[in-house]
């Protein structure tokens, strides 16, 4: 193990007791600790004065909960009287507050479901508000009825509904609110990306999706839906209705369709396909002025050593219409770099670029990206599917002046470069039920 | 043996695994007074279990076995997503691990006592804050106005120095 590796892998074992970790962070300290004899014997002292940090500071809870004993005199027949009716007082007392403290467990709103995974950059939270109050939330924390929900950018939010075993993802940037029918689970979905899992549903009570424009109807099935300059839905299995709000169009979307609704009119459903390309060729542009060696394995961003990432993928003449192109690059944690920040861009380059070569065709520009994104987190950009090449994609990454550098895992990392194709195919037996 | 004698005895293995055990399932869930609730609940249930127990056999793994379900459930009921270092690697790493010998935890944590209460006030608010009242780094970074990162480094510092001082006592008390 390297000295980064070292530190990092030290760092892990440190935040490990006082943050939740990412699920990489977690492989990565497992595989560490399974060949390191000595870093597991820290981790034992470390998890026994973990513990013991607790005991200590529950002791001392303790202590300041000891009453101190009464002074011990012979009580007067005025005591004795006093005695007895501060008892009557607490008698009553306690009645009224068992009464007052049914009426608030009667009121008392139940959890609907639970956070099952959430991920936000370091000095950011996921809050939520419900009327008046606001909250943050956690892993593990619950969801009430009319909590309304935003993701900052950079974020992820998984929730799984205590009824049953429904799962929704909430993508970055996306705002939701929880709602509640008769019995059926309804989502208020304001912009962003919905993916679901939805359990099979009472056919009185469907779970529904809602915008402004159109209600999805959905009895069990995995779609993602996407609310934003338009509104598209992806139906993986199962079957989701898509009724539009304004119109008499309504239609039913089965697995492996999609149907959009662009202009305030709704296409068909049509088929569709996804696809993961992995990158076959990424490095550092201007790599000559990087100084540290160990960053070969790693695409840096900085726009005052002039870095730019370069990342190509062979997609070997596909010859289907793409609606959906998402290049996807991985955040990682470099020294005391622990995610970077900034406006970036994405540009179609020239198949073997000159590192010292300046982009000035803008037109060029695949897809643009503001905000921060912390480590262990996917960076995610929606590329105009136009723009994109039936063969070799050479895309160039870059960060406006002013922004705080960005590490990517390059191809020869664990987490390579990807490019996610969703494609429309061509309509060969139209089914009975479109 | 009598089955007496066999609780007895069972109980006698509990308190002698009882610091690992408390680590075992702390390092799992890492949540202390859910740790403690689990141990108790463990404590009941080996009793009762203990007339069937073949004391051939070694304690320890059954004990961490036991553990398991009641981490698992806990995960299960609390509706969390397990997100700790896994199974096997604790068993490595905890299970027969001579840190948790009753008189050297006794010994430390009388130590740790009195090395919080030489901390400076500030820094011993963030202790109490995060050991004390269970806040969150979040949150405690809210509370004292500061950034995350610099919570998670000062406590991770302040673990250090207390370490540092428990192992100065320790070895003082050894001459």
């Amino acid at each position: 193990m390297t000295n980064i590796e070292s530190d990092y892998v030290e760092s892990l074992l440190n935040e490990y007791f006082i943050r939740d970790l990412t699920n990489e962070e977690l492989k990565t300290l497992n595989s560490a600790l399974e060949s390191d004899a000595e870093l597991r014997q820290k981790y034992a002292q470390m998890t026994r004065d973990e513990v013991l940090l607790h005991s200590v500071h529950r002791r001392k809870t303790d202590e300041k909960k000891i009453v101190p004993s009464p002074m011990k005199q012979r009580a007067s027949w005025r005591a004795w009287a006093l005695a007895a009716s501060i008892a009557i007082l607490l008698s009553a007392g306690s009645t009224f507050f068992l009464q007052t403290q049914e009426e608030l467990v009667a009121v008392k709103p139940e959890p609907v479901a639970v956070i099952s995974d959430y991920f936000v950059i370091r000095g950011d939270t996921i809050s939520t508000k419900n009327g008046n109050a606001a909250r943050p939330l956690s892993l593990g924390a619950s969801l009430y009825m009319g909590d309304e929900v935003y993701l900052p950018k950079g974020s992820r939010l998984s929730f799984q509904y205590i009824a049953d075993d429904t799962t929704l993802e909430i993508r970055s940037d996306s705002r939701f609110k929880l709602l509640e029918t008769d019995g059926a689970k309804h989502i208020q979905l304001y912009q962003g990306v919905l993916m679901a899992n939805v359990d099979k549903q009472d056919p009185e009570k469907p779970m529904k999706v809602l915008t402004d424009e159109s209600e999805m109807v959905v009895l069990g099935t995995e779609f993602i839906f996407l609310n934003d300059s338009i509104e598209r839905l992806s139906v993986r299995s199962g079957a989701v209705q898509m009724i539009e709000r304004n119109g008499d169009v309504e239609q039913t979307v089965i697995g492996g369709y999609y149907a959009e609704r662009l202009n305030q009119n709704t296409q068909p459903p049509r088929p569709f396909e996804e696809k993961i390309i992995h990158a076959n060729a990424s490095r550092t542009l201007n790599v000559q002025q990087l100084e540290n060696p160990a960053a070969k394995k790693h695409i840096v961003i900085d726009p005052e050593r002039n870095l730019r990432g370069f990342v190509s993928f062979d997609l070997g003449g596909f010859s289907d219409e793409i609606i959906e192109a998402t290049l996807r690059v991985r955040v990682i944690e470099f020294y005391d770099d622990t995610g970077g920040e900034g406006t970036l861009r994405v540009f179609q380059g020239a198949p073997e670029p000159d590192p010292l070569q300046e982009i000035v065709d803008l037109s060029a520009q695949l897809a643009i990206y503001t905000g921060k994104v912390g480590a262990g987190m996917n960076l995610e950009f929606k590329l105009d599917p136009m723009k994109i090449s039936q063969n070799m994609n050479h895309l160039i990454i870059q960060l406006d002046q002013g922004g705080n550098d960005f590490w990517f895992c390059s191809n020869k990392g664990s987490f390579p470069p990807e490019l996610e194709l969703k494609f429309a195919r061509e309509m060969l037996d139209k089914p009975d039920d479109q | 043996m009598t089955d007496v004698e066999k609780t007895e005895k069972m109980l006698a293995e509990f308190c002698a695994h009882q610091g690992m055990l408390k680590g075992y399932i702390f390092s799992a869930i890492r949540d202390y007074h859910a740790a403690e609730d689990i141990l108790q609940e463990i404590a009941i249930l080996i009793t009762k279990k203990a007339s069937g127990f073949d004391f051939e056999r070694p304690v320890s793994p059954w004990l961490t076995g036991v553990a398991k379900i009641y981490i698992r459930r806990w995960f299960q009921q609390s509706g969390r997503q397990p997100n700790h270092i896994s199974f096997d690697m604790l068993d490595q790493c905890l299970a027969d691990s001579e840190w948790f010998e009753s008189s050297v935890m006794s010994r430390r944590e009388t130590f740790l006592f009195d090395c919080v209460e030489t901390l400076p006030s500030q820094q011993r608010r963030i202790m109490n804050l995060r050991y004390e009242e269970g806040e969150s780094c979040d949150r405690i970074s809210e509370i004292m106005n500061r950034s995350v990162q610099s919570i998670y480094s000062t406590i991770k510092r302040l673990k250090n120095v207390l370490r540092e001082c428990i192992d100065t006592k320790n070895e003082r008390d050894e001459k």
